[in-house]
């Protein structure tokens, strides 16, 4: 792999925040400059955990994350915030906040406390805002969104924080076929046009498939196989990790994945 | 109803469109609010006299204005502009429309402490408000550990009531420090329900310190604030320290809090009020919230002060009480309208 390493867990074990099994187990991963990593698995596989890890939320209990090669929680906050942004599950935000606002809180990592200094301020919330096509709706409120227009708000919000790295966890859940693909879309026009690298969990294997340079699957805590999605996707892994007999076959636009039946349900997952 | 409803909708459009202007409807209403309150009371003086009397120092009422109205009218603007903020502040931080100082132990709190200024060292007025933040600050620390467990607060009731247990404790060391020292300490029934009577130019300046620093601090931290707003995870994603900024603004509340208790007493509901009403005319952004949240809650308390020395004239009510009758139903609808 001719890639630069910039994001890099080595043998990380991490506890969700108030749970008293390890969601991640000695987990090494590597992510390089540039490139869209997809993390795919089971409900309960540690995606999200892991991706809390990456992002310097969770402290790995053994093992470490390294940025540049820097542990992660060496970096500030607000510095670790110029160069990782997060999106997590479901932000919430309470009613009244608008567009607008909302997207403006990806420049706080920019701006100092006190006062309220920011040159390339204005002009990242008007590009991001232009980019997820959400401009006409910069004075709505949050809550008056539909759940396609709240997902590219948040989108946008990342994407003004200018960081070279973008973790994304879930951003298709509970969006129809049509608003999957614009969000997918977006993602993709992250790493042509602004070159950043993409870490992103997603449930679809297919759109994973379709999106990613390479595919990390996870189970039962611990990474079960890294590489380009055609690769991890065999049918051996479609059985062990997910649970059902099915293929991934070759179609003209990618990839499609062809779902037989579960796999024998006593099977332990 | 409904067309009730858009008719007050329509009405108030201009103002909702452009929330610029609530800066200046509620600044004039306070001006309207603080001569009101110059010319009513036990003695009605019209606006002339007033003006005289103000002028001029041989003027029999110059000492009446200049001695008793002045001063109470600017304590009661800072008492409600530091109930409202702090009342403002006290949401954000526990992410809870519910949360008010008054309501959850942190102005009995420095209430405690107070107290026990007042009666171990008399002559210490200057020790009064850091006594007083000193004991609100540990009153909402101790609040915010017990209903914090693991990453949020759960739920609108968790962080009420363990505020109400924590305040009956408070008000029995209240009640128990009135009785034991009463030759010393002010009644136990003006205290709890917050007076304004007898306050002079001393009680303005125990309170200007702690107004000042409080609000422009407040004020400093609009951006956080916004930030505080979002849940901690995605607060932490664009790099704010939360549990640091969440310390830090509840020793905001805190202080302002305390600086109303030290010289007002337990004056409640206004932090409850005032910044729900402000959110429904201008949103939850602190920039605009904060400074109409102490132009409303000392408008608040100086019409409710006027209402407290004239309605029952010549007998003066405490102002809290007034506060409370109107505040307390309000709370109430606020509870039914949360509770599933």
């Amino acid at each position: 792999m001719n890639m630069v390493p910039i994001l890099r867990a080595e043998r990380a074990t991490v506890r969700p925040q108030g749970s008293k099994h390890d969601a991640v187990r000695d987990v090494s991963l590597t992510i390089g400059q540039g490139e869209i990593v997809s993390l795919v698995g089971p409900n309960g596989s540690g995606k999200s955990t892991l991706l809390a890890a990456l992002a310097g939320v969770l402290r790995p209990s053994q093992g470490r994350v390294l940025l540049s090669g820097r542990k992660i929680q060496r970096h500030g906050r607000r510095a670790l915030a110029r160069r990782i942004a997060r999106l997590p599950q479901e932000p919430g935000c309470p009613e009244g906040v608008t567009v607008e606002q909302v997207v403006g809180f990806g420049r706080h990592p920019y701006a100092s406390v006190v006062r309220d200094r920011d040159p390339g301020g204005r002009s990242a919330v008007e590009t991001a805002l232009h980019h997820v096509g959400m401009t006409s709706f910069r004075r709505r409120a949050m809550e008056t969104l539909s759940g396609g227009e709240r997902r590219r708000a948040w989108l946008a919000m990342v994407l003004a924080q200018q960081s070279e790295i973008v973790l994304l966890d879930e951003p298709t859940a509970a969006l129809d076929l049509r608003h999957q693909l614009e969000v997918l879309d977006l993602v993709r026009k992250l790493k042509t046009s602004f070159g950043r690298t993409v870490v992103i969990v997603l449930h679809d294997l297919a759109l994973a498939a379709r999106l990613a340079d390479r595919m990390a699957v996870l189970h039962r805590g611990r990474i079960y196989r890294v590489g380009p999605a055609v690769q991890c996707l065999d049918s051996e892994t479609l059985r062990d990790v997910f649970g059902v007999h099915a293929a991934l076959r070759p179609h003209p636009d990618g990839l499609r994945l062809i779902v037989d039946r579960p796999a024998d349900p006593r099977r332990r997952l | 109803m409904s067309r009730a409803r858009h008719a007050i909708r329509w009405t108030f459009h201009p103002f909702t469109e452009r929330p610029a202007w609530w800066p200046i409807v509620l600044g004039l209403a306070l001006v309207a609010a603080v001569l009101l309150a110059v010319t009513q009371g036990a003695l009605h003086l019209d606006a002339t006299t007033v003006v005289r009397a103000l002028a001029d120092a041989e003027d029999p009422m110059h000492g009446l204005l200049c001695n008793v109205r002045l001063p109470r009218i600017v304590v009661a603007i800072l008492v409600g502009a530091c109930l409202a903020v702090a009342g403002a502040l006290m949401q954000t931080v526990v992410r809870n429309p519910l949360a008010d100082p008054s309501l959850i132990g942190v102005s009995a709190g420095a209430g405690v402490a107070g107290l026990i200024v007042i009666v171990a060292m008399p002559a210490a007025s200057y020790a009064l408000p850091l006594a007083a933040f000193s004991g609100a600050a540990s009153a909402s620390g101790v609040i915010l550990a017990l209903s914090w467990r693991g990453a949020a607060a759960d739920g609108p009731l968790r962080i009420i009531l363990s505020g109400v247990a924590v305040q009956a404790i408070l008000f029995a060391l209240i009640g128990l420090t009135t009785f034991l020292y009463a030759d010393r300490a002010p009644s136990f029934a003006a205290f709890t329900v917050g007076s304004l009577a007898g306050t002079g130019w001393r009680d303005v300046a125990i309170a200007v310190p702690g107004t000042i620093l409080g609000l422009v601090l407040s004020m400093a931290a609009v951006r956080p604030l916004d930030l505080l707003l979002l849940d901690d995870e995605t607060a932490c994603g664009v790099g704010l320290p939360v549990r640091w900024a969440r310390f830090v603004v509840s020793c905001l509340s805190s202080l302002l809090a305390a600086t109303a208790v030290s010289v007002a007493g337990l004056v409640g509901f206004v932090g409850l009020v005032v910044p729900n009403a402000i959110r429904l005319l201008v949103g939850p952004g602190h920039a605009r919230l904060l400074p109409l949240c102490a132009l409303g809650g000392a408008i608040r308390v100086v019409l409710a002060d006027v209402v407290a020395r004239t309605c029952c004239s010549p007998l003066e009510l405490p102002v809290g009480s007034l506060l409370a009758l109107i505040g307390g139903p309000y709370f109430l609808i606020l509870l039914w309208r949360r509770l599933p």
